[in-house]
């Protein structure tokens, strides 16, 4: 067998083995992250459970409300969707040489995180598009999330959100990575 | 590829295929991970149009009666007098009426001393959910003295007709939200005497908007 041949073979091999194991990995860096203010939480006994008994012990709970695990989540579901909305807006920046895609998020905040789209046609009929496959944020390129465009939709607050405060954000991305974020309360 | 990857092993002539193999394998291996840099994506942003679009005529608008975020009802003709600024909406709407608001809040503060001869509407096309405690709530976060109204949401149909108005209500599979609301994200310029004069794309600038309204004040003081 020419030795060549073998050479070749090997170096195709080895190259095979470096595109495979060893592929361009995402880079992904989250800057000037911030979230709207909003207004407008309703107090409830819901609340107050996840606090365990302190809410009990101020005594301004409902006569009622002694809601068990399993029930505050229900309640939530019924009562929760007539919460306030909030978004949040950031630039995602892709450092690497492979596309990553952001998944979900997660916060604190609200009990609902979805990533959306708002879409603007030509009659100017505005919608917003859930983004279930995701936000793809291209290899060494970035992705502006910002108002009439991409933004993570908060769902449900859980509190008030108050210009200046902060609220922490956990993104997750398709390549396993997740980023938390502070991201800082605006009314702009 | 496949076609040859199998053949040499039995055919006599495949050590001179081979090299051609490995080398046609090389290409393709530097060509896949080339295109993986080469992947374009990027949000899909509408450049709003620089300006209003001015009716040619101005159009007479029918009076409506809704409710007030006071609870109170509230008729267009209320407004008589005053140059309107309008837009139609929704509370649980977390990216367009919020920035349309915040606007609204820009164009408010440019007009200065002249900012109370206008009147600044947000028309819910949600009545389901905006009751007018809410729309209060909402509004307040941006400028108490912003009109909210509300109503039957068929009734609003009826009015929003007259603006070009159209919304619909969206269950969406991959959200766990009740519902969404789509809707004409367009504001409405009504003048003085309750006609309809200019429509402003979502997103124009507030600077625009204020220069418009400044000139139809200018306008009503020369009528007086």
């Amino acid at each position: 067998m020419p030795k060549v041949l073998v050479i070749l073979i090997v170096l195709s091999a080895v190259l095979l083995v470096a595109c495979n194991t060893a592929p361009p990995a995402s880079d992904i860096v989250v800057r000037e992250a911030w979230v709207r203010a909003a207004a407008g939480v309703v107090e409830t006994a819901e609340e107050h459970s996840s606090e365990g008994m302190t809410g009990m012990a101020m005594g301004d709970t409902d006569a009622t409300a002694t809601p068990t695990e399993e029930a505050a989540p229900m309640g939530g579901m019924d009562m929760g969707m007539n919460g306030p909305v909030s978004a949040a807006y950031m630039l995602i920046e892709n450092r690497g040489g492979a596309a990553d895609r952001l998944l979900r998020a997660s916060t604190d905040a609200a009990a609902v995180v979805e990533i959306h789209e708002t879409q603007i046609d030509d009659q100017g009929v505005g919608q917003m598009r859930p983004l279930a496959e995701g936000l793809e944020i291209p290899a060494n390129g970035s992705v502006r999330l910002e108002p009439g465009g991409y933004h993570v939709m908060l769902m449900d607050l859980r509190r008030d959100l108050v210009a200046g405060e902060m609220v922490r954000l956990t993104l997750t991305f398709e390549s396993g990575k997740e980023i938390t974020v502070e991201a800082e309360i605006r009314q702009p | 590829m496949t076609r040859l990857l199998y053949p040499h092993q039995s055919q006599p002539g495949a050590e001179r295929l081979a090299p051609l193999l490995a080398l046609s394998l090389l290409t393709m291996l530097l060509t896949g991970c080339g295109a993986l840099n080469n992947v374009v994506a990027g949000p899909t942003i509408t450049p709003a149009p620089p300006g209003g679009t001015v009716l040619e005529s101005p159009r007479n608008l029918p009076d409506f009666t809704l409710t007030a975020q006071t609870g109170d009802p509230l008729s267009l003709s209320d407004l008589r007098g005053k140059p309107v600024l309008m837009a139609f909406g929704y509370t649980h709407c977390p990216d367009v009426c919020p920035v349309t608001l915040a606007q609204f809040n820009q164009i408010a503060r440019a007009l200065g001393e002249d900012r109370d001869r206008v009147a600044f509407v947000f028309v819910s096309v949600d009545g389901q959910r905006d009751t007018p405690e809410r729309l209060a709530q909402y509004l307040r976060a941006f400028n108490p003295d912003f009109i909210g109204l509300t109503g039957d949401p068929e009734t609003v149909r009826l009015i929003g007709t007259d603006y070009g108005v159209y919304f619909e209500y969206e269950q969406v599979a991959a959200s766990q939200a009740d519902y969404l609301v789509a809707h004409t994200t367009s504001w409405f310029l009504v003048d003085a005497e309750g006609r309809l004069r200019i429509i402003y794309a979502y997103g124009t600038p507030p600077e625009i908007v204020t220069t418009d309204i400044r000139a139809m004040l200018t306008q009503d003081e020369g009528a007086l």
